[in-house]
């Protein structure tokens, strides 16, 4: 019996505590981080040649950059000389990067100039097998830029598999012009191992009502509806579903609060006529082309208001036209630290005014200073306390949620007959998907033969 | 001059009232100092290259953590003040420095930029604590027989925060 045999048991609803030790996360860092691929960007925050972030694969820092010939590419931040951070700021431009140690220089990667190079080297260093550390495999998804660690990881295309449905038709909208991110991640701490935010965003619509309680109160009780863009008041003919991508084989993305019906349309467009005709005439005709793309099924599928791609990008407010986008990347950095970085990204065509109110309600909801996302920091700290002391660890944590209805369907019998969703549908409540993530994140923790 | 020393000494004596406000949570007080169209804002620290930029840039037309008008302050005292808001429960306890108050005139008479830094530690349930620093700018407007504030930009030192962010500065 190995270690993870005993600790990881979706199949009976139990997660021992030692998924979040220290030994695991250094583990983790390789077998899930360097075998997965992670978000490292969008398209518009590197628009021209040169242009560049800096950003984490797990805990590699790197820099993604429009090369020479406007391929984007990702390179390890860190001279190949002795190991010194190479680019020092969040963004920028630049022909090429210069080490501030010896000041060996790279173009495009390549290692193009070492100083003293013939007084010190005698010429005989073959400088074109000193180029940056590249990730040998990058791809995108509308405009979301993904690389990988290793070279044989599966297609991007394999690795979102259903997701890519729900990203392409409820996230990105390229038909109606696609994400614009705006310039300056919010970047704070989450005192809580990475796993606990994933989960969290890919499968616990359970936490709204007790975690988030206040919020929905202090709407109704305030005169300020600005943020009220979550279909709750609005919950007559409206379904809410879940729904996890490759469900018991492959990889596990999740998807919350999947919507059928009028609810969320009506949400927004009482908002928008609290705001102009222009947002009106736009939101209407979003939600047309949405009506177009859904037209072979007849229960109104709506959008999904939170998900997680697999590791470690957390999505927030595809839900309503009137909430920006949250592009929220956890970066691991310990057993109970987690660095988060949010980018809102904002719907190109949209009118200007309603750009303005995509960021004001991403930014007054669930941000770093939001309404949101502060209370759940503090029930992850309170776990945090619980986690590793001898008793407290013994004991693992409840995963069991409707445990063997995995495979029932959730929908009323009136929307039985339309055609399934991408992925596997399951209630608005349920821990389906976070059973999936630990199957899939221990056949990561085990795959060739570890133990 | 007179007029300046004294908006001077009103001022500091202002910023420490309104410190201790926000350490006895009495949020109405502390909204009642912002004017009605009050602009209340924390933009987001990164830095640019190149460093001609001044390699920390704040940037208005970027994402940011407070964006906030009366109604939005409001609304998020209201949500502390439900009990439910459990990054509140209970209350944080909250000790503030307020130093480098620095009055300047403005474009409009009897208006004044007021610069001043801080530093903000926040202590949890007695068991976490947090700091925040950085600098604020604040315009002081008179408002019948009372100075209000009309804009206040607040710039946190850290890039990284400690933690999301349930107080206000």
């Amino acid at each position: 019996m190995t270690q993870f045999q005993s600790i990881v048991r979706p199949e009976k609803g139990l997660i021992g505590s030692e998924v979040f030790s220290q030994e695991l996360y250094e583990l983790e860092l390789e077998r899930v981080f360097g075998k997965s691929w992670l978000f490292v960007g969008h398209d518009s925050m590197i628009p021209n040649k040169h242009d560049y972030v800096t950003h984490y694969m797990g805990e590699e820092p790197v820099i993604v950059l429009r090369d020479s010939k406007g391929a984007v590419r990702v390179f390890l931040n860190k001279c190949r000389h002795r190991g010194n951070a190479l680019c020092l700021y969040d963004r920028g431009n630049a022909q090429s990067f210069t080490c501030s140690y010896h000041g060996w220089t790279f173009t495009d990667g390549d290692l193009t100039g070492i100083p003293y190079y013939k007084k010190a080297y005698l010429e005989e260093l073959d400088m074109n097998e000193w180029g940056l550390i590249e990730a040998p495999r990058i791809d995108t998804c509308g405009g979301l830029i993904f690389a990988c660690w290793d070279a044989n990881v599966m297609p991007l295309d394999d690795f979102l598999n259903e997701g890519k449905w729900y990203l392409e038709n409820f996230l990105l909208q390229e038909e109606m012009g696609g994400l614009e991110v705006l310039p300056g991640p919010q970047r704070y701490i989450m005192p809580i191992n990475w796993k606990l935010l994933a989960e969290n965003f890919a499968g616990d619509d359970y936490h709204f009502v007790s975690t988030h309680a206040s919020v929905g109160q202090a709407l109704s009780a305030g005169q300020d509806n600005r943020i009220a863009v979550t279909p709750g008041a609005v919950r007559e003919n409206t379904h809410d579903f879940s729904v996890v991508t490759g469900y018991r084989n492959g990889v596990p993305h999740g998807f919350l609060e999947l919507k059928c019906g009028p609810g969320p349309l009506d949400q927004d467009l009482n908002q928008a006529k609290s705001m102009s005709k222009e947002a009106v005439e736009w939101v209407t005709e979003r939600h047309r082309r949405l009506q177009e793309r859904m037209s072979a099924f007849d229960s109104n599928p709506h959008s999904f208001h939170a998900g997680n791609i697999f590791p470690n990008l957390a999505l927030i407010g595809a839900g309503s036209a009137l909430y920006g986008k949250g592009l929220i990347c956890h970066h691991p950095r310990g057993p109970n630290k987690t660095e988060v970085w949010m980018w809102c990204a904002i719907e190109k065509s949209a009118p200007e005014e309603v750009k303005e109110r995509q960021r004001f309600v991403l930014l007054q909801r669930q941000a770093a200073a939001g309404m949101v996302a502060p209370d759940d920091h503090e029930n992850f700290q309170r776990i945090s306390e619980n986690l590793h002391s001898p008793e407290s660890r013994k004991w693992p944590l409840h995963y069991g949620m409707a445990l063997g209805h995995d495979d029932d369907d959730p929908r009323p019998t009136e929307l039985r007959n339309d055609r399934q969703w991408p992925g596997h549908l399951i209630p608005q409540y349920s821990e389906v998907i976070q059973r999936e993530f630990y199957r899939y994140w221990n056949t990561l923790m085990t795959a060739d033969g570890h133990e | 001059m007179r007029d300046f020393w004294k908006a001077q000494v009103e001022i500091e004596r202002f910023l420490s009232l309104e410190a201790r406000l926000l350490e006895q949570n009495r949020f109405d007080e502390w909204i009642d100092l912002f004017t009605d169209d009050v602009h209340y804002v924390m933009p987001v620290r990164e830095s640019v290259e190149p460093a001609a930029t001044g390699g920390a840039a704040a940037h208005s037309t970027g994402f940011a953590l407070f964006d906030d008008d009366k109604r939005s302050l409001e609304l998020r005292a209201r949500r502390i003040e439900t009990g439910l808001a459990h990054a509140e429960i209970p209350l944080s306890v909250t000790q503030r420095l307020i130093t480098n108050v620095l009055v300047e005139d403005s474009d409009v008479a009897g208006e004044y930029m007021v610069g001043s830094n801080f530093l903000v530690y926040q202590e949890r349930r007695g068991r976490h604590s947090h700091t925040f620093i950085g600098s604020r700018r604040d315009r002081f407007v008179m408002v019948g027989q009372k100075w209000k504030i009309d804009y206040r930009e607040i710039s946190l030192a850290q890039t990284v925060m400690p933690a999301t962010i349930s107080i206000f500065f």
